[in-house]
């Protein structure tokens, strides 16, 4: 199976983000986040102002008329969307086979980074914690999958399977001596991310208290991560062994109701997303984009064979 | 929880031609040929139903129990919820000729978070909507597989009804003829 050396030295084997994905990052994760900046990288890479144009453009997100120009496409739609899917499309690279060592269907990881960025977006600007940050935070806080990917690619053998009412990250840590969300932050280190970012994925299943280094930040992430399990977006055989910390619902005045709404939420921005990219993106043919045949007008329903 | 199922079970080719069924999704289809999938049931709940004369066969996969937690949503996705969906279902189901009296109905998922104290039991309030429904309805819930923390795939094939369940690696028969 490896060593847990193994396992941390293929982070140094994972291929590097775009330049223009991790200056957003950087920039949108970190202090007084500058949109004006993030509109001016964007522009710097052709590929990545293309796909935002796309999106722009498509009857989904509502454009009447073309927009041409990344400008125009700021003006439309205001700065903080456009780096938003940017950012949502910088990704999609990294997580198209992600998840794969637990199970998770191609495609999956990144529609369930999509759905609880936006989650994590919008419970962060309801609770006075930076929607940017929140938003950076919650789109990479499984990065640390990668890792165990690669490794499984490398030394092969069966998937590994958590026992029942186990919580998912003692079993990766019972088995590989680690577990993703101490990967990924380490990984967010060594991209440069601001430190509350790192620390925001290090602890988005377990956010510890206030007087014990938590933060906003943390427990919004935490609550997007469980909103977009709720949705079903990203499961593996971890199922939902990951708890639900009441401490953290109680932090930020959020109950269950408020938790199913966000998981709905998620769930919309995933869909939407996907009706804004032909329902192509991420997906083999065995995991087909979701149909909503009763939802999303002119998205038929796919029929495989 | 987990019912006994028949050990008939007739094998259908996995090229055989399929519809998915998204995460809020409903799939019916006249076609016998045809068979329903759906991925990744944590909490949400797939319900299947076949009709055994006129091999219709239909699948839904919802998210909550009630659409009363957000109407506008509700409006646009009735299939998100329990309370829309599954009448829904059985809408499009008598479309295709099928009668809720000869149906048989299924269902798989409505697990649970690990450590829920109580706060949360969506997957519990998933299954509760779904047999005050088949109970107003008059359908006969002929075999669910619900509960627990994993997640699961359920396939229906229209030209038999037999229901499969996905879990941790291994499939299971839920329901056969």
């Amino acid at each position: 199976m490896g060593s847990l050396m193994d396992i941390i030295s293929t982070l140094d084997r994972l291929p590097p983000l775009p330049a223009a994905a991790t200056r957003l990052l950087q920039i949108l994760g970190g202090p007084d986040p500058d949109l004006d900046e993030a509109v001016r990288i964007i522009r710097t890479d052709e590929s990545l102002t293309a796909s935002v144009l796309r999106t722009a453009n498509s009857a989904a997100f509502g454009a009447r008329g073309r927009t041409l120009d990344l400008r125009s496409a700021v003006v439309r739609l205001g700065a903080r969307a456009v780096s938003h899917h940017a950012l949502e499309l910088a990704a999609a690279p990294a997580f198209r086979d992600a998840g794969s060592a637990f199970e998770v269907r191609r495609g999956e990881q990144w529609r369930a980074a999509i759905g609880g960025a936006r989650a994590a977006e919008e419970l962060g600007a309801r609770c006075g914690a930076e929607p940017e940050r929140c938003f950076v935070a919650a789109l990479l806080r499984d990065i640390g999958r990668l890792a165990f990917d690669l490794h499984h690619a490398k030394h092969g053998g069966g998937i590994p399977r958590p026992a029942a009412e186990e919580d998912f990250l003692a079993f990766e840590q019972r088995t590989f001596g680690i577990d993703h969300a101490t990967l990924g932050a380490e990984l967010a280190t060594r991209w440069g991310l601001p430190y509350e970012v790192c620390t925001a994925i290090r602890h988005h299943h377990h956010p510890p208290a206030r007087d014990e280094g938590g933060s906003v930040l943390l427990d919004v992430v935490h609550l997007a991560d469980a909103a977009a399990r709720f949705a079903g977006l990203g499961l593996g055989c971890d199922g939902l062994l990951y708890p639900v910390s009441d401490a953290a619902m109680d932090r930020l005045g959020v109950d269950r109701d408020d938790l199913e709404r966000l998981a709905l939420a998620a769930a919309v921005a995933v869909f939407q997303l996907e009706a804004e990219l032909g329902g192509a993106e991420g997906h083999d043919e065995d995991t087909p984009p979701v149909s909503h045949s009763n939802q999303i007008a002119g998205h038929p329903a796919r029929r495989t064979a | 929880m987990p019912q006994p199922a028949s050990s008939i079970s007739i094998p259908r080719p996995l090229d055989a031609p399929k519809l998915t069924v998204g995460v809020a999704d409903l799939q019916a289809t006249g076609d016998r040929a045809m068979r329903i999938i759906t991925h990744a049931l944590g909490s949400c709940i797939g319900v299947t139903a076949w009709d055994p004369r006129t091999r219709a066969a239909g699948m839904l996969h919802y998210m909550l129990p009630e659409s009363k937690v957000s109407p506008d949503k509700a409006e646009r996705q009735p299939a998100m919820f329990g309370d829309l969906g599954v009448p829904l279902l059985l809408e499009r189901m008598k479309a295709l000729g099928a009668d809720p009296k000869r149906m048989v109905v299924c269902a798989a998922g409505g697990a649970e978070v690990v450590a829920d104290g109580g706060r949360f039991r969506i997957g519990a309030r998933n299954r509760t909507i779904l047999r005050k429904l088949a109970w107003k309805h008059g359908l006969l819930l002929a075999a669910d597989d619900t509960g627990g923390n994993f997640s699961r795939t359920l396939t229906i094939d229209a030209e038999c009804g037999t229901v499969r369940v996905r879990t941790q690696g291994e499939e299971r028969t839920l329901w056969a003829a």
